[in-house]
């Protein structure tokens, strides 16, 4: 069962992380940005072909190569071997990307695509206008049902069990426990609120982060930007509001034992990992669609000028999005689908990796 | 309405804000009343820095052209610059030492009053 569900999570990433030169828009090529009159070049498509085909072969045979042995392996070894085969895939995925950026990057310099093209910041004053984000109290909602459940175990602390589960096995039944005590009761809640306050800040602020508009395709590239927000806002409301649900379920079994069926809290974790790679998966072929709508729907504008954000100068390695100046913390990525931070503002780094270490901390008083 | 900053032009980008939002007061695509995005979400849209729009918005309530809601943003209040009035007298200071260098540099009378004509015209379009 659980390796049914690291394979299916294996497959899943792969066909995930080799499409994406395929939905990702023509002007931005492995980090490098390619002018429109060159997007469908030849060499430029022969290295979009390079890496998804190596991309899916090289991973494709690791995961069927697992697939057939791992049942000769003991169970520690084939765990083990499992997440070294995710970060080999991984790794791949990476050195390829690099490859690529390397020859995207030596072509363009030595067919001088950008020497001609000058550098501008644009932006439409109205723009912010038209920003569809949902406001943060929608986002914020499920913190209320977490807040709602504290009360309830607190009130119940007295007919609560004297341990506590800490961990569920594959069968969804919890195999690990800890004593009882009110950071113990409370425990999951707290990390729950953890998450769903990053979630809020992660939210706000991608709202106050810069609406991006290229000087090559303005209005096609204001819509876009417009529904990728939108499409974003949607997605962290429904991942947060799942994970609350999920959690919730964990802690009315901890409050009263046994009051799911055993098949339901075998359901639950198996629900939960489906709406969210459906989620992910509907997210990224809507991004999909909307770079080839674009495509379709608008002509790129007639000019010789580029936007900053566009240009490759604040894009370390095509991946790395670096500028100070810039006080947007998030910004859309140039190569795989969602956002990435704006690695020149400390502030980014403390809304993803402040949460992780409050997690951390929290699990390690258990 | 667009606007678009050069970096690599001699004019600093503050001023290149203010002068654009000037001219979008002018061709009417600004109006009184109309709402200016909040300084963090200008500066975040445009990819500059925050005090730089924070200098534009400041220079240009100074010049009595917008009016600084603090948190929000901005609101474009126009106040006239009838003679005699405080923006009357920086006009004329400001533009004293033009005057001055046009003139030293040879230009008479006539070719002065062309030259305010034709970016008169300029600026309105026509």
């Amino acid at each position: 069962m659980e390796q049914g569900i690291f394979i299916v999570l294996m497959v899943f990433q792969t066909v995930m992380q080799s499409i994406i030169p395929v939905v990702m828009r023509k002007t931005h090529v492995f980090g490098v940005y390619v002018p429109d009159e060159y997007k469908d070049e030849k060499r430029v498509q022969f290295y979009k072909k390079l890496y998804v085909i190596s991309y899916s072969a090289g991973s494709l045979a690791i995961i069927a190569g697992y697939a057939i042995w791992m049942n000769e392996l003991n169970p520690s070894v084939r765990a083990a071997l499992g997440m070294v085969l995710l970060l080999s895939s991984m790794l791949w995925g990476l050195i390829l990307y690099f490859y690529c950026h390397g020859k995207m990057s030596e072509l363009k310099k030595r067919t001088g695509w950008s020497a001609a093209l000058k550098e501008v910041k644009i932006t439409d004053l109205s723009v912010r206008k038209l920003d569809e984000m949902l406001p943060w109290f929608i986002v914020a909602m499920p913190i209320l049902l977490t807040l709602g459940l504290s009360v309830l175990t607190l009130t119940q602390y007295t007919q609560i069990p004297d341990s506590i589960p800490t961990h569920w096995g594959a069968n969804g039944q919890p195999d690990s426990f800890t004593e009882k005590s009110y950071l113990s009761v409370l425990s999951h809640l707290l990390l729950l609120l953890v998450m769903q306050s990053m979630f809020v800040a992660i939210h706000e602020f991608t709202r106050k982060s810069g609406i991006k508009i290229s000087a090559a395709n303005k209005s096609g590239s204001k819509t876009r930007q417009l529904l990728m927000r939108k499409y974003n806002s949607w997605f962290l409301a429904i991942i947060s509001l799942v994970m609350t649900v999920l959690l919730s379920f964990l802690q009315l079994s901890i409050i009263y034992p046994g009051i799911f069926a055993e098949t339901l809290m075998l359901l639950f974790p198996l629900a939960f990992l489906a709406v969210v790679l459906i989620g992910t998966l509907v997210y990224a072929i809507k991004v999909g669609k909307l770079n080839v709508q674009l495509e379709a729907l608008t002509k790129a504008d007639v000019t010789k000028e580029v936007s900053d954000f566009d240009s490759d100068y604040h894009w370390k390695g095509g991946l790395f999005y670096f500028n100070k100046n810039d006080p947007s913390l998030f910004v859309e990525k140039r190569f795989g689908i969602g956002w990435s931070i704006n690695f020149a503002q400390p502030l980014g780094y403390a809304i993803i990796f402040g949460p992780l270490i409050l997690i951390i901390i929290v699990t390690s008083f258990l | 309405m667009y606007i678009k900053l050069d970096p690599q032009s001699d004019f600093p980008i503050y001023s290149q804000l203010i002068h654009q939002l000037m001219e979008g007061i002018l061709k009417g695509e600004l109006k009184e009343g109309d709402m200016l995005p909040s300084v963090r979400s200008l500066a975040a849209d445009l990819g500059i820095n925050m005090h730089t729009v924070n200098k534009s918005y400041h220079e240009l309530e100074k010049r009595g052209i917008i009016q600084i809601i603090p948190k929000s943003g901005a609101i474009v209040r126009l106040q006239h610059a009838n003679t005699g009035s405080e923006h009357y007298e920086r006009l004329v200071r400001e533009m004293k030492p033009v005057l001055l260098e046009a003139m030293t540099l040879g230009m008479g009378k006539a070719e002065i009053n062309g030259l305010v004509e034709l970016l008169i015209n300029e600026y309105k379009g026509e």
